[in-house]
């Protein structure tokens, strides 16, 4: 009985191995393909952001152009910010109140930042008057 | 008692634990430049002016900012003289300090630019001396290099020049002390 099942077990085993290695292939086959779908995909959409429409409207460029705002146009007096396309940056003080950090737009349409020694004080993000202070 | 591998094994991590004492000391103790400001501020390795046009060295001014003495620079406007003033560091700064004044009662504009066209700060000076700390941490503004350009129209005194500088991170800092151990 012994000897019989043995013999069972090695005429099925190639065939066994067949099936467990075509399930396999098939598994690889339909897994690459699902993710070459997928970066496919990734990378078109990476494409399209990088390389936007040639074809662009004046009213496209012109929100292409506004795709960076600096709210208060670097006067040092109010509290702005400077929106870009990947943040919002506010306008904020020193630690000693000295200086304001002033963002505002660059010609690439990023936000940059310098500070800006304030002749009275900085409060809340923009310069003041010391007697402005002393009043509020 | 202790078989021959083990004396080995101690014996080159005696080695090694020396080579990174000796080697610490030396990091422990960084040359700080004459200053009253804190230890750990330091004045620039080069400090001269540049005229604008030729962007060539015409005075070597690291002596005139090095102590907290009588010597000062005097840097005029850029439109009268077209001198600005370099300023390098050995690495990137955390904060860089000025020690100034304007040379009389008219308005004295500067402006502190990094040497890639970054604008670090602006402002106008007072009458007094007055330290001046900018706090250069944030991304993008710290820097090795830094030009200070007086757009007057008064002259701007200059007494004193320091930067903090970044520290080094733990991995930098280790590969350092174990290159240095060896060398």
């Amino acid at each position: 009985m012994k000897y019989i099942l043995i013999l069972i077990l090695i005429i099925s085993l190639p065939v066994a191995e067949a099936n467990i290695l075509e399930d396999t292939t098939n598994f690889f086959k339909n897994y690459f393909s699902l993710t070459g779908q997928v970066i496919s995909k990734i990378t078109q959409t990476f494409t399209d952001e990088a390389n936007p429409k040639l074809d662009l409207t004046t009213q496209e460029v012109s929100e292409l152009k506004k795709s960076c705002e600096d709210s208060d146009s670097i006067d040092y007096n109010k509290k702005g910010y400077c929106k870009s396309k990947l943040r919002t940056f506010n306008d904020f003080c020193s630690k000693d109140n000295q200086m304001v950090m002033e963002f505002t737009c660059n010609e690439a349409n990023e936000c940059v930042k310098s500070w800006y020694l304030c002749e009275g004080r900085c409060f809340d993000g923009a310069c003041v008057d010391v007697v402005k202070i002393a009043v509020n | 008692m202790l078989n021959s591998k083990s004396r080995t094994i101690m014996l080159i991590s005696l080695i090694i634990l020396l080579f990174i004492g000796v080697s610490t000391i030396d990091t422990l103790n960084p040359y700080t430049g004459n200053t009253i400001k804190p230890i750990n501020e330091k004045a620039p390795l080069v400090s001269v002016l540049v005229d604008k046009e030729t962007a060539k060295s015409t005075q070597d001014v690291l002596d005139l900012i090095l102590k907290n003495d009588e010597k000062t620079i005097e840097l005029k406007p850029i439109n009268q003289d077209n001198n600005y003033l370099l300023l390098k560091w050995n690495k990137e700064l955390k904060k860089i300090s000025f020690y100034m004044i304007k040379s009389d009662n008219q308005e004295a504009n500067f402006e502190i630019y990094s040497t890639d066209k970054t604008k670090i700060a602006s402002g106008k000076l007072t009458e007094s001396y007055k330290w001046y700390e900018f706090d250069v941490s944030p991304n993008g503004l710290s820097k090795e290099n830094y030009i200070l350009i007086n757009n007057g129209p008064s002259n701007i005194i200059i007494n004193q020049i320091v930067g903090l500088e970044r520290p080094e991170s733990f991995s930098n800092r280790l590969i350092n002390i174990l290159i240095e151990g060896f060398i």
